[in-house]
This record gives structure tokens, sequence and C-alpha cells, in this order.
């Protein structure tokens, strides 16, 4: 007479659910008993029922519907091409909910490069020329946190694209000078991702920005390699108010 | 089922990435769907059950708990939507329109070249909670585990449940004639 445990054990191993241990019983149960041995044929009976019934194939269409049906943050190039998962966690959040309603992203070649023919807040997603940067390696980078201010600065590459990647958090406009000289960079592209920036400007190898509130933005750079001096840093002086509160420098590794 | 590949895609589309999304759509509706007509039983009411899961999901996208697989939190989300159809319908039925259930429906035809109607009818005389543990065992291939998680009940009774079901099944069949 079969009991309970008898019964699931005939059924897990009949759904491929039991160890070596638990074969080895219902091989000598289904040996030893007449009753486990209907239930197995029980079961692959109603098995072979179900089996008349062959997949179906989703109705024609029905893959449009659900896709256009379904609204996502609205898609950003920096988003993807600059992870915001191994920020700090309050500027990580912070960011990631404003980019929810700040994912306009204007593309602007600055300075004396500016080509006045070309429209160039039509460049969305295409600053990159040779592709993305998504999952770019991280070379090196640089935080601070003071009063009411924190910052990340990351340099990264792929491909031969250089980013420099600014995210910060704060109250008061923050200066950002950035130095190039020596390095072999030359200055791309820069893109912002909201309209708060408040100025930005470039001139010989000096890249200014000026932003608050929480921002992101990223300089876009091709290696030259022209006048690249051997252990060379990208220069970084943050201020406030006319004041430096911060200095310090990225190392490109070359 | 590629956990980790879901974890990527659904990262991605939080970022907004709309390919990711039609990746993760292509991956599931297939399974969706079946699992839907099995417990509906009609092809419309199971398109439109696969896209309002997809849509809740999606929607619901920041409450998605990594700890478990994509597939199990979709098909809850799927066989919870289809058990509510199956409400519905029962209420339209009640007010005494028949048009529901029991109404072959522009789809029958399709469905009568695409599998036996036979099948469908021991599945729909099963009761929603035998049904659900029947789809997910059988036409999902969902292990005793993810079943539990689909339909939030303890593995014990997973196997009860379907143990129970399968005898129903089985009486339905002896009484319909039907050898293996």
């Amino acid at each position: 007479m079969m009991n309970q445990e008898h019964r699931e054990l005939v059924q897990a191993g009949f759904d491929g659910e039991l160890d070596a241990a638990g074969r080895a019983r219902l091989e000598t149960l289904l040996a030893e008993s007449e009753e486990a041995r209907v239930l197995m044929a029980d079961l692959e009976a109603i098995d072979a029922f179900l089996d008349r019934a062959p997949p179906l194939e989703a109705p024609a269409g029905l893959h449009s519907r659900i896709v256009d049906g379904i609204s996502l943050p609205q898609p950003s190039r920096f988003l993807s091409l600059f992870s915001l998962s191994d920020l700090p966690g309050v500027l990580r959040y912070g960011l990631a909910a404003s980019a929810a309603v700040l994912l306009t992203v204007a593309v602007y070649r600055v300075g004396n490069e500016m080509d006045p023919s070309v429209d160039y807040d039509q460049m969305v997603g295409t600053i990159a020329s040779g592709g993305p940067v998504a999952g770019g390696e991280v070379i090196d980078r640089f935080g601070f946190e003071a009063e009411g201010a924190s910052a990340e600065i990351k340099l990264m590459e792929r491909g031969g694209v250089y980013a420099l990647e600014f995210e910060l958090d704060s109250e008061a406009p923050l200066q950002f000078d950035v130095d190039f000289s020596g390095i072999g960079l030359e200055f791309d592209a820069f893109a912002r991702q909201d309209e708060d920036l408040e100025a930005v400007s470039w001139s010989g190898e000096t890249l200014s920005a000026r932003a608050r509130g929480q921002q992101k933005f990223v300089i876009l750079m091709r290696r030259t390699g022209e006048g690249a001096e051997a252990g060379s840093r990208i220069g970084l002086e943050i201020s406030r108010e006319g004041s430096s509160i911060e200095t310090g420098w990225l190392e490109p590794g070359w | 089922m590629g956990n980790d590949r879901d974890a990527a895609l659904i990262e991605d589309c939080r970022k907004g990435d709309r390919q990711a999304l039609a990746s993760l759509v292509r991956r599931y509706e297939r399974p969706v769907f079946n699992a839907a007509y099995r417990m509906l039983g009609t092809a419309d009411e199971a398109a439109d059950v696969t896209q309002t899961t997809f849509l809740k999901a999606f929607e619901n996208l920041d409450r998605y708990n990594p700890q478990y697989k994509f597939f199990s939190w979709i098909y809850r989300i799927a066989v919870n939507e289809s058990i509510n159809q199956l409400h519905r319908r029962k209420r339209t039925e009640e007010l005494g329109d028949n048009q529901g259930a029991t109404e072959a429906g522009p789809d029958a035809a399709v469905a009568a070249e695409m599998l036996s109607e036979e099948i469908q009818e021991v599945l729909l005389d099963l009761s929603e909670d035998h049904r659900a543990v029947i789809v997910l065992r059988h036409f999902t291939e969902c292990s005793y585990r993810e079943i539990g998680e689909v339909l939030q009940i303890p593995e014990k009774t997973v196997k009860s449940r379907l143990f129970s079901a399968r005898q129903v099944m089985r009486e339905q069949l002896e009484r319909r004639g039907f050898t293996p």
C-alpha cells in the first residue's frame, strides 16, 4: 500500500526532481510496488496526452503590440556609455532620478572649432564617430566631497575614443578647469545632459565648465599622440565663488 | 533560462534601451502566450493577457526583485492576469453575455488547426489552481521551486496540488476513453 511519501516520490521522479539517492529509492519502490508502477504509468499517460498540444506561435503582430505599448525611460547615450552603478548612493540616486526627465542631450563643439554652418543641437547621439563607448574602461577617476558639493570625474576609453565624464551635485555653481596640455589628447566634443550647465569655454588646451545642481556632462577627446609627454596628467581644478576648493589630476597612463 | 542575460537586459531596459526591451519580450512572449492560452483557451484573450503581462512587468520594473528569476516574476503576472480574465469572463457570462469562454469565436478555426481542442477542454475543466500548476509544470517546464515562486505557495503545496490536478486529469481522461 502506497503512502503519501511514496506517491510524492513517484511524482518527483517523473518530474525529474530527485537527486541520486531519491532516484535509487524510486527504483526500489517501482521494483517492489505494482501500485507505484501504475501511478508512474498514469503520469506518463497524462504527459503523453498533453504532449499532443504543440507549442503555439504567438500571433503575428503581438511582438510589436507589446513593445510599442511599453514606455521606457528616455534613452541616454551617456547613461549607456557611462554606468551610474558604481557611484556613491546619494549621487547615484540623484542622477538616476534626474536622468529620467533630463535626458535632452545636446552636443556642442565649442570655442574655435565651432562650425557655424552646422546645427550641433541636432547632433544628439552622433558624437562618437567610432560608435558608442558603452562599457568603456575607466582609466582613472577623481572624486571629492565638500560642504554642499560632491563630484566625480572619470577618464574613460574604448576603441580609441576617450571621454572625461563629470558627475556633480552642487548647490552653488562649480567651476571646472581642465588642463590637457602635454597629454596628446585633442578636444573633440562636449555633451551635456540638461540645460543647467551655465557656461563652457575652450581655450588652447584648457576647458572650463561652470555648472550647478545635479549634473552630468562629458568631454570627448581624440588621441593625437602629438606632444604627448610620458607621465603627463590631465590637470583639474574645481572652484566655487572664485575660490579653488579642490585640485587634482587624472593619469591617462602613457 | 539565462538569468544573467535577463538581468543584463533588464538593466539596459532601465536605461531606456528599446533593443533590450525587444530582446526580453521576444525571449518570453511565446511561453507567456502559451501559458495564457492554456489558462484561457482563446488566442485573442491570451494575446491580450500577454500584452498586459509585459506592460505591467515594465510599469513595475522598479519592484522586480532580482533575487528571483525574471521569468518567475513574469509568469506570476501572466497567471494572475489569466485568472483575472477568467473572473471577468465569468461575470460577463453571469450578465447573460455568452460571448466569452464557451463561444468558439473567430480563433476557433486557428486553434483547431494548431492543437487538439480536447486537450484544451480537459485543461479548462480543471480548477484555476489545478490548471495553473499543470500549465506551469508541463507547458513552461517550471521546476517545483519555480512554480512555488510564481504562485507564491510553498513547494510542498506545489507537490500536493500538482498531484491532485493530475488525479483529476486522469479521471477526466478515463471518462473520455483516452489511452496513451
